[in-house]
């Protein structure tokens, strides 16, 4: 195998390991055995059926605003507004389960629609001033997250609120989505995973693909080629916008059934940071998000079994995040390749 | 004794000599001209000088005494500054603040009325007008010149080197950055402008040192030489008879005597440009009224020093840039609005300069940069999917075929990065001299190349016009114009100043037309 392939691929492994040594240190330092601690963390993640669809459950908003953040990040536009657009996805989705009237299968494909075409304009915006005004994508899209989190807060404080809580009325149950096999994850998981197939399908099998990949690669280049680059700027940025529409519209008909406070926070910079470790692969970023789901899943079991805080899990994520960022930019390091290099020829000669 | 001489100034780069024995000298009072073609070892000489460089054999002098640079600071301490080509100037800061940053004097306190004042008894000792509170970013490039200008000269320096001064200058900037020049001269500053302009030289320089090859062809006092001599020693080779005897050997054609005229009658003009003129922009320079043809069957060498137009010229044609007026027609047909897509599938294609950034995707494997121009028609792709297969099969055709060679096991699928550069520049050729191909704008297509790769895509060059396609060759390198040009045009300052035929071809000329000279103001 390709050396560079077989690095990208090995350092978030090891970066994992290495996240869990110093998680099991601190674990230590509390006093608890980090075994048992580890134990209890992967049974509450992966113990029993019901466990693990709680933990594909959790999985689901991040695997879509990880799909997100990959998508335009394989432009070579960085959307940080994944967060926003799914709310705006939900929020519209949330108008529409509950004051159309329409309920059952056709409320879901509606609600669907509706939530990612919202989030697909709610991406269009920085797109345009990016293409036609050269704006910072990045500052825009973040901006826009706290619009549309703000945006939110007004639906559940005023228009669609019931009663004396700041929430809003739930989703009719025949408009809820289904559990599949009576777990607490729902079709809006399979939803996920078809969308993360298309996306890799679509990067690296079509010509539309191979194009917007080239536009990521090297904007001259593509320029110089004539490919429409600008308009796969805006493409790449609506149609990751729509990926995370679809997840808001998802998770409110799937879990929350009603947007109250914190519904959907930091899920935007979560996708991000998976999407980095899974090096803008589709199919690892379903994985990714598994594995992060699992550890904010299995940390409550683990805190209620050993007494270590769930914080000790956040810790261990982070650190994944870090070792990642940090073992692949090593990895490029010119001196890391000759050192290398000294290893390899000195395995040879021996 | 001389302010600053160099002794056998020696410099190589990977082996190559970029400066072999040069020696050189400045006095004060004195303006001495740096003269050569691009990559003749001029910019580097002085960045030894200069301390960005160190000398790998050979000696300076600094006021008598052995002086080393070991970086520019020590050179400005020593009392010598450089302006660039490019600026380094802090865009968002002030002009005051830009002097102050190079400051030295006082590390610790920052006497901000006393700069000022500094600043503006400089400026108006030496007519270089600009507002102390201007910021960078507002200022014409003119405006910009006078101000690296003054913040070497704020350093209280004693030789003063500048890189290809006037190349951004209009023609009213340049005489007034000339009266500035004399000025300081008059005040016992030691000036050393290295420029390839030949008017330039004759009418500011007293001393003119020509590099050619690294190495140092010629010193003349300036009152003592003229343009025709300073041309000649510039170019040096007599090309025209070699190259022209061996041309004839290989192609069997042109018949020696035969008029330009009369061969062009039998040729189908491919590409024609009619008065194409463009405007400077920030970062490009202008074409003016660019006629010129193409025919099938033909290489129009296009020669000239970069910066005077070349690549604005190829952007032009390949649409990358759209001309302000004139008329650009591909086989009798206008295209000046068509998009670089439609132009290429109409039968332009394009070797840039800069293949890296340009024309590759480095990133991505060698099959799929081969199929970056067709990536969406047959037999790469069927409309929406692409057909792997046909892909991978045509990137191991091509690279058979055009001797592409990947180290590694991973052939095709080598990301194009890992290549070295002819092999980088071989795939490009494989990809734009394809049948579909009438006419290939080839800019510098050697360009660091080495022999063997070098010889390869000139003889690919030749076939392509031996089966008909038309070529237009873009290069500053001179040799390779003579080698397989049928016919050359001479571009200066984003003009054609002549087109000579084959049988034309004058050394001496053509270098007097490279420095902006036409026969008729010798």
């Amino acid at each position: 195998m390709n050396k560079n392939r077989f690095f990208s691929i090995l350092v978030p492994f090891i970066s994992v390991l290495l996240a869990f040594l110093v998680g099991c240190i601190i674990m230590a330092a509390l006093g608890a055995n980090p075994a048992t601690a580890l134990g209890a963390l992967w049974k509450g993640a992966f113990g029993n059926t019901r466990n693990v669809g709680t933990t594909l459950s959790r999985a689901t908003p991040l695997i879509f605003t990880s799909l997100c953040a990959c998508f335009a990040y394989r432009c070579g536009v960085f959307n940080l507004g994944g967060e926003g657009q799914f709310l705006i996805g939900s929020v519209v989705c949330c108008y529409i389960a509950t004051q159309s009237g329409i309920v059952g299968l056709p409320a879901i494909i509606l609600c669907i629609l509706c939530g990612g075409i919202a989030g697909g304009f709610w991406a269009a915006i920085p797109g345009l001033l990016k293409i036609y005004r050269g704006q910072n994508e990045m500052i825009i899209s973040i901006m826009l997250n706290y619009v549309a989190t703000l945006f939110m807060g007004v639906i559940y404080t005023n228009w669609l609120r019931e009663g004396s809580v700041p929430q809003t009325m739930s989703v009719p149950d025949e408009s809820k989505l289904s559990r599949l096999f009576g777990l607490r994850c729902t079709s809006a998981f399979v939803i996920a995973v078809v969308i993360g197939i298309l996306v890799y399908y679509f990067l690296f099998y079509t010509s539309m693909g191979f194009q917007l990949r080239a536009v990521g690669l090297n904007m001259t280049a593509s320029q110089f080629n004539g490919f429409a680059v600008k308009r796969y700027i805006l493409f790449s940025f609506i149609i990751s916008g729509v990926i995370a529409g679809v997840g808001g519209s998802a998770e409110l008909l799937g879990t929350q059934f009603r947007l109250i406070n914190g519904f959907g926070a930091g899920y935007g910079f979560d996708g991000v940071a998976m999407a980095l470790i899974a090096q803008l692969h589709p199919l690892a970023a379903i994985l990714v998000a598994i594995f992060f789901a699992a550890l904010r899943v299995g940390s409550t079991t683990m805190q209620a079994a050993t007494g270590v805080p769930t914080s000790v899990s956040e810790i261990i994520q982070a650190l994944v995040i870090v070792f990642t960022v940090a073992g692949l930019a090593m990895v490029k390091l010119p001196e890391f390749k000759a050192a290398l290099e000294r290893i390899f020829s000195a395995g040879k000669e021996a | 004794m001389p302010l600053l001489e160099m002794r056998d100034i020696c410099k190589s780069f990977s082996g190559v000599y970029a400066n072999e024995n040069v020696s050189f000298s400045a006095d004060k009072g004195e303006i001495h001209a740096l003269l050569g073609e691009n990559g003749a070892g001029k910019t580097t000489l002085m960045n030894i000088l200069f301390g960005l460089y160190q000398a790998d054999s050979g000696e300076i002098l600094w006021k008598g005494k052995p002086a080393e640079f070991a970086s520019p600071r020590e050179a400005i301490e020593a009392g010598i500054g450089m302006v660039q080509q490019h600026f380094s100037l802090v865009r968002n800061l002030t002009v005051l603040d830009n002097m102050i940053l190079n400051y030295s004097g006082n590390r610790f306190f920052l006497d901000r009325k006393k700069e000022r004042q500094k600043l503006l008894t400089l400026s108006e000792r030496y007519g270089l007008e600009v507002h102390p509170d201007a910021r960078i970013a507002d200022l014409s490039v003119g405006e910009r010149q006078r101000v690296e200008i003054l913040k070497t000269l704020y350093r209280e320096i004693e030789l003063l080197i500048l890189d290809e001064p006037t190349g951004v200058l209009t023609p009213q900037e340049t005489s007034q950055f000339f009266r500035m020049l004399k000025d300081l001269k008059n005040e016992g500053y030691a000036i050393i402008i290295i420029t390839h302009r030949m008017s330039e030289i004759l009418e500011i320089s007293d001393r003119v040192t020509v590099l050619r090859d690294g190495k140092k062809v010629a010193e003349h006092l300036t009152a003592e030489t003229n343009a025709d001599q300073l041309a000649h020693d510039m170019i040096g080779r007599d090309l025209h008879g070699l190259t022209y005897t061996e041309f004839g050997e290989k192609e069997g054609a042109p018949a020696a005597g035969e008029s330009a005229d009369k061969r062009d009658e039998n040729r189908q003009p491919v590409l024609e440009l009619k008065a194409i003129t463009r405007r400077a922009g920030k970062h490009t320079h202008a074409l003016r009224d660019i006629s010129l043809c193409v025919h099938a069957g033909e290489i129009l060498g296009v020669a000239g020093v970069e910066g005077n137009g070349q690549k604005e010229l190829a952007e032009v044609i390949t649409g990358l840039k759209q001309a302000t007026s004139g008329e650009l027609l591909l086989d009798g047909k206008e295209i000046g609005h068509a998009s670089v897509r439609e132009r290429y599938e109409s039968g332009i294609s394009y070797i840039s300069d800069d293949r890296q950034s340009d024309s590759l995707i480095p990133d991505m494997n060698i099959s799929d940069n081969l199929m970056l121009r067709d990536y969406a028609s047959p037999p790469y792709a069927d409309g929406l999917l692409i057909r792997r297969g046909a892909v991978k099969e045509n990137a191991k055709d091509k690279m058979k075929e055009f001797e592409v060679r990947a180290s590694g096991t991973q052939g095709a699928e080598t990301k194009v990065r890992l290549l070295s550069g002819g092999n980088q520049q071989k795939l490009i050729i494989a990809r734009e001299l394809s049948d579909r191909s009438r006419l290939v704008v080839a800019a510098q297509p050697t360009r660091g190349l080495d022999i063997g790769a070098t010889e390869f895509v000139r003889e690919r060059l030749v076939r392509k016009k031996e089966s008909g396609g038309a070529v237009l060759l873009i290069s500053a390198d001179l040799e390779e114009i003579f080698a397989i040009s049928d016919r050359v045009a001479v571009l200066y300052d984003g003009r054609i100043m002549d087109i000579l035929d084959r049988n034309e071809l004058d050394i001496r000329r053509i270098g007097l037309l490279m420095g902006g000279v036409t026969k008729e103001s010798v």
